[in-house]
């Protein structure tokens, strides 16, 4: 699958003349991207950010940032959410979900946006465990096994996540936006090696726990979690979605999912890295 | 009474449990055990209501208790618009 991105220049977002069929809330309730139909193609607006026209048929995504957006927020709009939508779109299976390297095995966190999963991959990355993908996370199907294809080296990260694990400067990249956005480099290690995939742990809201826990969970459960976590270009095409549950539904048959909750500060950290380590060798045995 | 799945439901078997999706909705449920066993009986053309006597030995529940919890859980089926009338 290949698009063609084209930048357009900078614009204020005016008011678009249709109703929305489908929308992305924040985890505090707030609308944060709008999805409209255009004939046959796609509208995305992520609110204060950019717009983006997905043509399908001439396989080409054009982008038009807000005044004053810098290019790397539009870029990482474009390549950890357009991209991903699309490829959903075209039957491929992608998560919403981070992913790093253990040994000769690929773990993924899945949940919500600020749960977690960039922070833990660059954790996981600082102490010597390659990460892979950030925010979408494509999944390969061959032999009934799954693989992680990786993607682009670099992270989004919370400025005091950046300071904390990397020693980054603490400074905004964004006036919209509450992220940096981190090339890897020797400190915050790329891996484009494709590895299988041992097991996906589903970032749970935090319960208040003192300490990481890991607890198995139904085959149905993890679906309905995936579900959640899946990028769905076109919310009301049946047959796609119902491709996807199969995919779902596969994926739950053949990799662990697990819950994941831990106290969310940055000393717990090491903690949680040791954890999952230590869960992923008894999943391997 | 007799009921048919929804058009646009579909249901796969994932695990020990149900899972229905309703494709125009966008909504997913799971059923346990037993909420699966009703499901597949109207899939299969079986009035829900005629489970009471059968599964009060396998369930070691009277056939009041079995016919009450089948009709509650068929109701909710109905209201989350999973089945309908074998009629509509």
């Amino acid at each position: 699958m290949t698009f063609d991105f084209v930048r357009q220049p900078p614009s204020d977002q005016l008011p678009i003349d249709a109703k929305p069929f489908d929308r992305w809330l924040s985890t505090e309730g707030e609308e944060c991207s709008l999805f409209f139909r255009d004939g046959g193609n796609f509208r995305l607006r992520f609110n204060d950010l950019a717009d983006f026209t997905i043509d399908l048929g001439r396989r080409l995504v054009t982008g038009t940032p807000t005044k004053g957006l810098p290019e790397e927020v539009l870029e990482h709009l474009y390549r950890n959410q357009v991209v991903p939508l699309v490829m959903g779109h075209d039957g491929e299976l992608v998560l919403h979900a981070s992913a790093v390297g253990i040994g000769r095995q690929a773990v993924a966190f899945l949940g919500s946006s600020g749960r977690g999963k960039s922070t833990l991959a660059a954790s996981f990355s600082a102490s010597g465990n390659p990460f892979l993908s950030d925010d979408g996370l494509i999944l390969d199907q061959r032999d009934g096994a799954y693989f992680v294809c990786p993607r682009y080296p670099g992270l989004r990260l919370c400025s005091d996540s950046a300071a904390e694990i990397l020693g980054a400067p603490s400074s905004p990249s964004s006036l919209v936006t509450a992220k940096n956005y981190i090339p890897a480099d020797a400190s915050l290690q790329h891996s484009d090696e494709t590895l299988p995939l041992a097991a996906i742990y589903i970032l749970v809201p935090p319960q208040g726990v003192d300490a990481p826990q890991i607890h198995s969970l139904s085959r149905a459960a993890a679906v309905a979690q995936m579900l959640q976590h899946s990028f769905i270009l076109d919310s009301e095409d049946a047959d796609r979605i119902e491709h996807l549950f199969d995919q779902l539904v596969d994926l739950s048959a053949h990799v662990a999912c697990l819950s994941l909750d831990y106290p969310r500060n940055f000393t717990s950290l090491p903690a949680v890295l040791e954890a999952v380590r230590d869960h992923l060798e008894e999943v391997q045995q | 009474m007799k009921f048919k799945v929804s058009p646009s439901v579909v249901s796969r078997q994932v695990g020990d449990e149900i899972m229905l999706m309703d494709l125009q909705s966008g909504t997913y449920f799971g059923l346990d055990p037993m909420g699966a066993e009703v499901f597949r009986a109207i899939e299969s053309g079986v009035d829900p209501e005629s489970l009471g006597a059968e599964w009060a030995d396998k369930y070691d529940a009277s056939t009041d208790q079995i016919a009450a919890d089948v009709t509650g859980f068929v109701e909710t089926l109905r209201d989350k618009g999973l089945i309908l009338s074998a009629d509509d």
